[in-house]
């Protein structure tokens, strides 16, 4: 199947000023506001937030299930090339879009009447050019999931390929509509609690087969998975032989997850948490870019003079929801002023002598490189050349002395930003805190 | 791509006690409807069987005669000039006698000796061979030929207390007894049946018909208008030419019919001037409708019961059109498990209640074409009434 991803840099799920009603005269009611999402190729996506709060809404919105109100969705067609937009199409196009998706259901909602193969057929059937042997595809997949002759420890077992619902236990079910869900090996996956009815070992192999089907991970990362049941705990394990299994089943790659769960052990694996509060997205964060700041602005000495979590804080307030390893799109910036800044080759980010007043900044490289120049006798001497995850400026948030050097973009660099009044905020916040420790500690050492 | 998943059989089939029930509540609907119209067509099939057993194209009859029972005659005269016209071949007369004629049986012992009854009689000119008599030899037609003998049906109105007797008394070869207060002797038997005007049948020759049914008498001759005249094609004339050539040549005294026509006209008297047409027809309509209801309710009930299921195939792509079709099919599906068996009972019922009434249920190609094919209506009217409801489920439910 010639399936494409998406040109870098584009999302596979485009999510703009989403607003949705239900109801309609007195009863109408808003329960989304102005929702803005994208979504990168492999990202695993957690959905987070009180119930009640639209998670599931625009899951359905985003799977073409509920017709759009308001704003503008558009999923990525891996077959055709081609972004399809779900704004007032017609039911034949959605029907064309939900074949693209892949839905995990909180339900199994199987059909009671068929066997486990069978009802994954129902899927199949929907795929044009599938494998040259479907029921094949489907008992290996059936068979990772631990439905098949082998259990977790290697022992045979009897397959549970002709067993209809009602013989199956509640997670064996899931795991049955699991398989039915990622049969055809969709670009994007919309979940609700796929884990919950699943047993430790189970839930890591959905788990693993997820993240898996978004990128290969390497070897190293499979073979901690395989251990003993005391080691694992209540994480799970999987079983030797599911390795390659899983390798085989996982045949393509680039597989978005949007996941709603409150289980931990997919959290964990997040490569994007997105948090909604009563129908709006309150927070929209990709965990290696606040993991990238964090850590970022934890190397700098000035930020010793705030508390872990007031850093955190400043961290999370400048994040722009785009992987450190993207370029960031000018569009991607709108409505997050005063973050992130963009310079080309050669534009002076700080000059040596400029004076420092409370809107100077400090600045974190996110990309590109800089050289850091000082006037040495009339000609700026280059002093040293700096890349991502280093840092400038911090003095400026400390005292009104002038910039001590000058920083040249030697790249297209991008910069996060914290000036000074963002930063004694959160001082100030931390100041009580850090002068008791202080006395206390003099206090000691007297 | 896989196989396709049979999934309105499975989803019938998959509790197979539910679905005997359901094979039984249509197969209901396929008996009541096919008994019912049975019965009927076997009402007006017993007023037909001396028509559809004379051997002959066409018949002439008096338009006033609206049924075979009225006396209404064609004159002599337009027998002998249907004899002219060309393609006809022979034109018999056929008498028949519905009122005077009354029988009884005048048996030795007393015990056996009953009352007078009316009695049908058709009396015929035995060389003309016009009357198919299954159950009868040549040897008995040719006994007709002696004046005072008379062939009996061996299918009149049973006796209602006496097994094996007719309400006439014991009709066997040899009997001398009474017909019209005058001695007759049965020669034979044949089988032919009762129906709504008559109990039985005697068939006789003309000869006898006058000497003893319709004696002549002073200013009344009995052979001067015929009951119905059978028209026999000379070879290798056309029906149709000769039946346009007769009509134009005998005036509008005379209807020209073919046998089919005939059988038709006397049907539809009979459909439209008894109740038989409404009563055993809204049996059949009440079949339907009980049909159509517990078919709906079997496909509503499933697409019910089912709801969360034909979302989720709506959630991953499956079209209404689809989701239509495996309910018609699942229709289709009861049609034919309610059917096969509904249609042996219909056709035992048959059997039966030939046996016990001596009416004449027959099923043709074309009854069991209608009966199938209402039944297909029943449950495809059913079934689309149902798709209504799948198409309306929500796919957003699922989750």
């Amino acid at each position: 199947m010639s399936s494409k991803l998406p040109p870098p840099g584009q999302p596979v799920l485009r999510v703009r000023g989403v607003s949705h009603y239900f109801g309609t005269g007195d009863t109408r009611t808003q329960v989304l506001f102005d929702n803005t999402l994208e979504v990168m190729p492999g990202e695993l996506v957690i959905m987070s937030g009180p119930s009640g709060s639209g998670k599931t809404t625009i899951l359905t919105l985003i799977g073409g299930l509920r017709t759009l109100q308001e704003g503008e969705i558009e999923v990525w067609d891996a077959d055709r090339g081609d972004y399809r937009t779900l704004r007032g199409v017609s039911e034949s196009d959605l029907v064309n879009v939900r074949r693209l998706i892949g839905f995990i259901f909180q339900r199994h909602n199987l059909f009671d009447s068929l066997t486990a193969l069978q009802n994954i057929r129902m899927a199949q059937r929907l795929r044009a050019n599938g494998p040259s042997d479907p029921d094949a595809d489907a008992r290996a997949l059936l068979t990772y999931l631990l439905l098949g002759e082998t259990d977790i420890q290697g022992k045979p077992q009897k397959p549970r390929f002709d067993y209809k619902p009602a013989a199956l236990s509640g997670g064996q079910r899931q795991r049955v509509a699991i398989a039915r869900a990622l049969v055809n090996r969709p670009k994007l996956v919309l979940a609700d609690e796929p884990t919950a009815a699943l047993d430790a070992n189970s839930g890591l192999a959905v788990v693993t087969l997820v993240q898996q089907l978004a990128r290969p991970r390497p070897e190293a990362d499979l073979s901690k998975l395989v251990r003993s049941a005391a080691e694992a705990g209540e994480n799970g394990r999987l079983a030797d032989w599911q390795i390659p299994l899983l390798k085989a089943v996982a045949n393509e790659h680039g597989t978005t997850s949007l996941i709603v769960t409150h289980d931990a052990r997919i959290m964990n694996l997040a490569d994007r948490i997105v948090h909604m509060e009563r129908g709006r997205i309150e927070s929209n964060v990709v965990v290696a870019e606040r993991l990238f700041v964090r850590e970022g602005l934890r190397q700098s000495p000035a930020f010793a003079a705030i508390l872990p979590e007031e850093q955190e804080k400043i961290a999370d307030a400048v994040l722009v929801g785009v992987h450190p390893d993207e370029a960031v799109r000018p569009d991607q910036l709108t409505g997050k002023s005063g973050r992130l800044e963009v310079y080309g080759p050669g534009e002076t980010i700080v000059r040596e002598g400029d004076s420092v007043n409370e809107s100077s900044k400090f600045y974190l490289i996110r990309r590109g490189t800089v050289e850091v120049l000082r006037a040495d006798g009339g000609a700026p001497k280059k002093l040293t050349e700096m890349g991502p995850g280093r840092y400038f400026g911090e003095v400026a948030l400390l005292m009104n002395q002038p910039r001590n050097a000058t920083v040249r973009a030697l790249s297209r660099v991008e910069v996060y930003t914290v000036n000074r009044a963002t930063f004694d905020q959160f001082r100030d916040v931390s100041r009580p805190f850090i002068d008791r420790v202080l006395a206390n500690f003099r206090a000691g050492g007297a | 791509m896989p196989p396709p998943v049979p999934l309105a059989l499975k989803n019938l089939t998959h509790d197979k006690v539910r679905f005997a029930l359901f094979a039984a509540g249509i197969g209901f609907a396929v008996v009541l409807m096919g008994v019912q119209y049975g019965i009927m067509n076997a009402m007006l099939d017993s007023n037909t069987v001396l028509i559809r057993q004379m051997k002959c194209e066409l018949v002439l009859v008096n338009p006033n005669r609206a049924s075979l029972m009225f006396p209404a005659g064609v004159s002599q005269r337009r027998v002998e000039q249907a004899k002219g016209v060309d393609g006809v071949g022979r034109a018999v007369p056929v008498y028949v006698e519905y009122q005077s004629a009354e029988l009884r049986h005048t048996a030795r012992d007393p015990r056996d000796r009953t009352n007078t009854r009316r009695v049908r009689v058709v009396g015929i000119d035995p060389a003309a061979d016009l009357l198919d008599l299954p159950g009868s030899t040549a040897a008995d037609r040719a006994a007709l030929g002696t004046p005072g003998t008379a062939l009996y049906d061996r299918m009149s109105r049973a006796h209602p207390t006496r097994p094996g007797e007719s309400v006439f008394g014991k009709l066997e070869p040899g009997a001398r007894t009474e017909l019209a207060g005058q001695k007759i002797t049965l020669v034979g038997g044949f089988e032919m049946g009762f129906d709504f005007g008559t109990d039985g049948t005697l068939v006789v020759s003309d000869r006898t018909f006058v000497q003893v049914v319709r004696p002549a008498s002073f200013g009344f001759n009995p052979t001067a208008e015929a009951d119905l005249v059978a028209i026999q094609l000379a070879p290798g004339a056309h029906r149709d030419t000769v039946k346009a050539a007769l009509a134009a040549k005998l005036g509008g005294d005379v209807l020209v019919l073919t046998r089919d026509e005939l059988v038709a006209r006397e049907k539809a008297f009979w459909w439209t001037n008894t109740p038989i047409g409404f009563a055993f027809g809204a049996g059949v309509v009440l079949g339907f409708v009980v049909g159509t209801v517990i078919c709906y309710q079997i496909l509503a009930s499933d697409v019910a019961d089912h709801l969360p299921e034909y979302a989720t195939l709506k959630a991953i792509g499956y079209t209404n059109r689809y989701l239509s079709w495996v309910v018609l099919q699942e229709a289709l599906i009861l049609a034919a498990a309610g059917f096969v068996p509904g249609m042996a009972v219909t056709y035992g019922t048959y059997l039966i209640l030939t046996e016990l009434t001596g009416l004449p249920m027959v099923l043709t190609p074309g009854r069991f074409g209608l009966i199938l094919g209402l039944t297909l209506v029943m449950c495809v009217a059913s079934g689309l009434m149902a798709v209504r409801k799948v198409k309306k489920v929500d796919p957003a439910d699922v989750f």
